[in-house]
């Protein structure tokens, strides 16, 4: 990537990210960028009658259960207003579904195992959570992760 | 389900089937009820009425499918005198093995057909790795967690809003509960364990704003409680 600093006294501070398309490496280094200007995408989160705003990065993973979505983070869980088809398609491509009933965030994944019966279970990192993954989506999170982390490395 | 109901009816099965176990046994000794005559001794009728209990437990638990282990318990018990009774003189009817195999598949044939479900919001889990989420504004005035041989996580939300002396109860049978707490309200745990595991954190002296009375009991089972930091220099230090 050609990294070029242009400077023009009479107009503000603008960065252009010039790309052929979109993919993972575009959007993790948009995510850093953000997150360095102050600006990290963020999420409506519900904390009794008030809205609280989380940032994105530091969600570790969705799941629904009773009908709720719950956010989580390393300390904390959060009811979202959102469905989870509805956060899929809003949500960084590093959340992925990790069951029928959950979204993980794959750059906050430490460990993925996987028991007899193959249900496998992660850990994270920062944080003492684990979650379930489906049989039937657990290569494919394991596919995802590998693919994000070892092209990109941890964001 | 109101909250607090199925602890007490949990409670009362128990309690009635230990006291039927006492009163045979009495009856026994005293040659009212002699179930020696039928190849049932004193442990025999004891080790029965605990497995009479485990299943009311299972049933109370709606787990039909580990049924199959406890009755098979029970035919072992008392098989000897089910011979006696259909006049096989005390022969084994069914060799042990096959008794404790066909359990065994059962059940997990079983569990395989019924859909898993959660049977009440604050009530029993099932296997195959349950989430339970308690409001702590509004659920931990009184708050009960049960688990029959399942694996579950118990959550909080509005951690915040929590207004502090709360009530916990946990109760587990053969299965692992996990429980995430914020670091700083401060636990006072009572725990009643019979082969078991409780783990619960140390937390270090000082002030805490809030606080959380938890009861737990826990048999054969595992119950961990995990304090989240919200504050990693306290950790540090």
């Amino acid at each position: 990537m050609k990294i070029s600093l242009e400077l023009d006294e009479g107009k503000p501070s603008e960065l252009i990210l010039r790309v052929p398309r979109v993919d993972e490496e575009v959007l993790t280094l948009q995510r850093q960028l953000l997150q360095l200007l102050g600006k990290a995408p963020e999420i409506a989160l519900s904390e009794g009658e008030r809205e609280i705003f989380v940032p994105v990065s530091d969600l570790l993973f969705f799941e629904t259960m009773d009908g709720n979505v719950y956010a989580h983070t390393a300390t904390a869980c959060y009811k979202c207003q959102r469905r989870l088809y509805e956060l899929e398609s809003l949500l960084p491509s590093t959340f992925v579904r990790a069951s029928k009933a959950a979204l993980v965030n794959i750059m906050e994944i430490r460990t993925m195992s996987r028991s007899l019966t193959g249900v496998g279970e992660i850990t994270f990192r920062n944080s003492d959570k684990r979650m379930s993954v489906s049989r039937m989506y657990y290569q494919g999170v394991r596919d995802r992760v590998e693919e994000v982390r070892l092209k990109h490395g941890k964001g | 389900m109101e909250k607090g109901k199925r602890v007490v009816s949990s409670s009362i099965a128990w309690g009635i089937v230990l006291i039927i176990g006492a009163v045979l046994l009495i009856l026994n000794a005293l040659d009212v009820l002699p179930f020696s005559q039928y190849g049932l001794g004193p442990w025999k009728l004891c080790l029965g009425a605990l497995l009479v209990g485990i299943s009311i437990q299972i049933l109370l638990g709606r787990k039909p499918a580990l049924l199959f282990l406890p009755l098979a318990g029970l035919f072992l018990v008392f098989e000897e005198a089910i011979s006696n009774a259909v006049g096989k003189g005390g022969e084994n009817l069914i060799p042990t093995w096959v008794v404790i195999v066909a359990a065994v598949l059962l059940w997990l044939g079983t569990e395989m057909v019924i859909p898993k479900r959660l049977s009440t919001a604050h009530g029993i889990f099932h296997n195959g790795g349950i989430s339970l989420y308690l409001d702590a504004e509004k659920d931990l005035q009184d708050a009960h967690v049960h688990d029959i041989a399942g694996s579950a996580s118990v959550y909080m939300t509005n951690q915040d809003l929590y207004p502090g002396n709360g009530r916990l109860t946990v109760e587990d049978i053969a299965g692992k509960v996990t429980i995430y707490l914020p670091a700083q309200w401060r636990l006072f745990v009572h725990c009643s364990d019979v082969a078991g595991r409780v783990h619960v954190p140390k937390q270090p002296e000082g002030e805490y704003e809030k606080s959380l009375q938890v009861e737990v009991r826990d048999v054969a089972g595992s119950v961990d409680f995990v304090l989240e930091n919200q504050n990693p220099e306290q950790e540090a230090e």
